[in-house]
């Protein structure tokens, strides 16, 4: 790991050693590629020790075609279902019900080498509800996040 | 023995008539110098919630851990953080002091497992434990011990 990654690491560690307030900072994360469009950000605490909060977040699936999650479907903290936010990765699940069906939004990225950053892959399923004519839509692709 | 009982608890959670196509079962054991944990849990397969009905007993047997953390039963509002990937389960479990007049203490256990590709149910790896002794304890800086975990799930 490069040395201001551990820097980044170190300064969780310290404020728990201090019994300190509990600091807060920010991620967020976006895709805008062939398939969608995807923003989130949030808040987490220092400390590590509870999920994420404050999340507020917006997907757009561009083909026309796919009416689940269009024009655009907003993304809450009931919808993250999964976290791990440790170390040097940052992994989320969403995963939100709709009349028309499920979405569920994965993202899994790394941190960078200079730190602060992260990149990896994200993951998409959509799948309608019983009686729609829609097949289940998968696509997969490419994300980055930043950590203030 | 542990493998065996922990392999009879899968089995069984998975046989429930109501959950059989919906559910799975994890299961991890630590029994080591540093730590004894046992954890069982369920999941489900579609995607819409994480891991449920968590049962779980953790022991440090560091003489550092504040003496209200070193025998825990967990009942799942523990566990901060959380990851069943397809190939990995990541767990993140945190308990600190509470009351009035008690001083700050806390334990931090983390689980990386990952399946090897000739597995079905099995799954290996690491885990911290990081502890924050209270000042009474010898006070002063966390510190963290590391082991060996296995879990099962499926």
């Amino acid at each position: 790991m490069a040395p201001f990654g551990k820097l980044l690491l170190t300064v969780p560690a310290v404020l728990v050693l201090c019994g300190a307030s509990d600091e807060r900072g920010k991620i967020a994360c976006s895709v805008d590629d062939e398939h969608l469009n995807f923003t989130v950000h949030a808040s987490f605490s220092y400390r590590g020790n509870k999920p994420l909060f404050g999340i507020e977040g917006k997907l757009d699936v561009k083909p026309p075609g796919v009416r689940i999650a269009a024009p655009s479907l907003a993304i809450k903290n009931e919808h993250l279902i999964q976290q791990w936010f440790y170390d040097t990765d940052l992994r989320l699940q969403f995963y939100v019900p709709t009349t028309d069906g499920t979405v569920s939004f994965s993202l899994m990225t790394t941190m960078n080498k200079e730190g602060g950053t992260y990149a990896g892959s994200y993951d998409l399923e959509i799948d309608p509800a019983e009686g729609l004519v829609e097949n289940t839509y998968l696509r997969e692709g490419k994300i980055n996040c930043k950590m203030d | 023995m542990k493998k065996i009982a922990l392999f009879s608890f899968i089995a069984g959670l998975v046989a429930l008539p109501t959950m059989a196509s919906a559910t799975g079962g994890l299961g991890c054991n630590i029994d080591d110098k540093n730590l004894t944990f046992v954890f069982e849990a369920l999941f489900s397969y579609s995607d819409n919630g994480g891991l449920f009905q968590i049962r779980s007993e953790m022991e440090s047997k560091d003489k550092r851990t504040y003496k209200t953390l070193q025998k825990l039963t967990l009942d799942g509002t523990e566990l901060k953080q959380q990851w069943l990937g397809e190939k990995d389960i990541k767990m993140m479990i945190y308990k600190e002091t509470e009351g009035d007049g008690v001083p700050f203490a806390s334990v931090k256990l983390t689980i990386e497992v990952t399946q090897p590709p000739e597995e079905d149910f099995a799954y290996a790896g690491k885990y911290k434990l990081t502890i924050q002794p209270a000042p009474e304890d010898g006070g002063g800086d966390a510190f963290t011990v590391e082991g060996k975990v296995e879990c099962s799930a499926g």
